[in-house]
């Protein structure tokens, strides 16, 4: 049960991310809700490649490497975190736009105004 | 130095999307974007022409083979899907060079060839992925890119709907990479080939960690691919985009994850994961409703492209109802109808969007006697729409025709109902547009009968792929013969 802490940390971050997304109306708490939704998953494939008590997956010169952690999934998420940056950042434009032509983040008071627009 | 050819197609793309944004001139950018197509293709047409003759190719990257280094592969699915990807995306740029002007300002053009090509160049990359990882960041760029291109005009409703899209495809990345992990947690492996190999022994220990993943597979790939019930992003995004990129992503980019879907469910995962999940059972179940669901609310539109987005959900079910049958034959269907149909829809969006163009009316009431106007248009609309319907003669009739025979000697007489029945609800929402557009009076008073006042750079592509598509029906060996290999290597 403690040694699985870090999976169930993530299924309720995961939960609560999508949870944020589904109901709540607000435009700029559903891209949080996705960061965070995001974060589990990151934090799922970091604790499966996790040893307990390993050493930093790098061979110095003249010591052996005992127990390394797995350093491939922390390269994947490195590359999962690049990419998580720049869709917030493209749905933080979208938003601002969002703003400009609504003048508001609600999503039920844009569906609303997209309504009037038609 | 031959193999090199595997991934020279994506990094002409790649090269020309990242000069584009330093060209500020429309017209040399439509050049440069265009030439960049045509030279991939070539390239692509060296690379199919290697794999039919020797078989299927894997590049390693950097030298290093797998499992430690990334294998790309060029096999009959990769090289079927490019080749569709192909024939409609270089017809689509040619009418982008000159209907993007006059939808989007000048500045956005440029960025609007760079996400163009990235999208493109995402489409191949996902069909050669040959590890997970890479195909999840091709998955990325390919949504990030499409987004992107819905919101290139700068309209309420465009915004709106690439904000929807972007949020419900980022759900579905997120889904994608949990399964990714779920799968790398048991087997500690990425590449494809390997994975499934390492799966056979780990999957009767672990099969909570394959339901998971599996489970969350079809979501993820399900949202791209907009089957229902997660379809509802779809239509928005799809009917206000510029025409040309409503072509590009109802014709290729939802059908890139069904081709991502097989190679993943159906070439990895393999016979293991189908005993566990009632994959097939679900897919069945959805593809069913989401094909009625979809015909019937086509019939309710009032806008020309946004009944064309629904009618893209509608065949994207019968292109799911046809993987998940249990027939080898319904599953060549399926997998004809990804070109058959990207061909189809990519002539229908290129034909309204020139429609669009000369009349600047979009709404179906506003369209009654349009075929006055654009008699050749409306022909190529029509031929294309024929083929949706299916009807003898068009490649959409092939396709479906294969769809019910494999359902037939599968004994399941009531899946081949669905592709019936439905094929009447398609016509009740193409012929109104056809009848009423030749032979309705229109409010106007302009019944003097003339040919289309429209540029060729817009006429050509839309009757090109309305005549290719007409030509693959009457002769479709080759794109069938190709169809029936994949089904031999990958149906289960």
């Amino acid at each position: 049960m403690v040694q699985n802490l870090e999976y169930i940390a993530a299924m309720l971050l995961y939960v609560t991310g999508l949870g944020i997304m589904l109901f709540h109306s607000n435009l700029i708490k559903k891209i949080i809700g996705m960061n965070i939704m995001e974060t589990a998953v990151f934090l799922i494939f970091i604790a499966a490649g996790y040893v307990r008590g390993g050493q930093p997956p790098i061979a110095l010169p003249g010591e052996p490497l005992l127990l390394p952690v797995n350093p491939l999934p922390q390269a994947l998420i490195l590359t999962g975190l690049v990419v998580s940056v720049s869709i917030t950042a493209y749905a933080l434009a979208l938003l601002r736009e969002i703003y400009r032509h609504f003048g508001t983040l609600d999503a039920a008071e844009i569906a609303r105004r997209k309504g009037e627009l038609t | 130095m031959t193999t090199h050819l595997v991934v020279l197609p994506i990094l002409v793309l790649l090269v020309a999307a990242l000069i584009l944004p330093l060209v500020r001139e429309p017209r040399r950018a439509s050049l440069i974007g265009v030439s960049a197509l045509a030279a991939a293709f070539l390239l692509w047409l060296a690379l199919a022409f290697l794999v039919m003759r020797q078989g299927a190719i894997s590049y390693h990257l950097g030298g290093w083979p797998p499992p430690v280094g990334i294998e790309v592969i060029a096999d009959k699915l990769a090289v079927f899907f490019g080749l569709t990807v192909f024939l409609v995306a270089i017809p689509t740029a040619v009418f982008a060079g000159v209907d993007m002007p006059a939808e989007a300002p000048e500045p956005a053009l440029s960025s609007f060839w760079t996400l163009y090509l990235l999208l493109v160049l995402s489409l191949l990359g996902l069909a050669q992925a040959g590890d997970l990882f890479n195909m999840y960041v091709f998955l990325e760029i390919s949504s990030l890119a499409a987004c992107a291109l819905v919101a290139v005009v700068n309209r309420p409703a465009n915004v709106e709907a690439a904000f929807k899209y972007l949020l419900l495809s980022t759900v579905g990345s997120g889904c994608v990479l949990l399964a990714i992990a779920l799968l790398y947690m048991i087997t500690g492996q990425l590449n494809l080939a390997f994975l499934a190999r390492e799966l056979e022994h780990q999957a009767p220990l672990y099969p909570k960690n394959v339901i998971g993943a599996g489970t969350f597979l079809l979501v993820g790939l399900g949202v791209k691919a907009a089957i229902f019930p997660l379809h509802t992003w779809l239509p928005d995004a799809h009917a206000s985009a510029p025409s040309p990129a409503s072509a590009l992503l109802s014709g290729l980019v939802v059908k890139v994850y069904v081709v991502v879907m097989v190679r993943i469910v159906w070439g990895t995962l393999g016979r293991a994961f189908f005993t566990l999940l009632p994959f097939k059972s679900v897919l069945l179940l959805l593809a069913t409703i989401s094909i009625f669901l979809a015909s019937i609310l086509a019939m309710a539109q009032t806008d020309l492209k946004r009944m064309l987005a629904y009618s893209t959900v509608a065949q994207m079910g019968y292109i799911f109802l046809g993987l998940a049958a249990g027939s080898r034959t319904a599953f060549a269907g399926a997998i004809l109808h990804i070109f058959n149909h990207a061909l189809l829809k990519g002539a229908l969006f290129l034909a309204a969007g020139a429609v669009i163009w000369r009349t600047g009316r979009r709404r179906l009431a506003e369209l009654v006697g349009v075929g006055h106007t654009c008699p050749l248009t409306l022909s190529f609309f029509a031929i294309a729409a024929l083929g949706m319907v299916g009807i003898p003669g068009t490649s959409g009739f092939v396709s479906k025709w294969f769809l019910l025979v494999g359902m037939l000697q599968q004994s399941s007489p009531l899946l081949a109902w669905v592709v019936l029945i439905s094929s009447l609800l398609n016509a009740a929402y193409y012929f109104p547009v056809i009848i009423l557009g030749f032979f309705g009076h229109g409010t106007d008073n302009e019944l003097r009968f003339h040919l289309d006042r429209i540029p060729p750079e817009l006429l050509l592509p839309a009757g090109s792929l309305a005549l290719v598509s007409l030509f693959f029906g009457l002769w479709p060996s080759f794109p069938l013969h190709l169809a029936q290999d994949i089904a031999h290597d990958f149906f289960l």
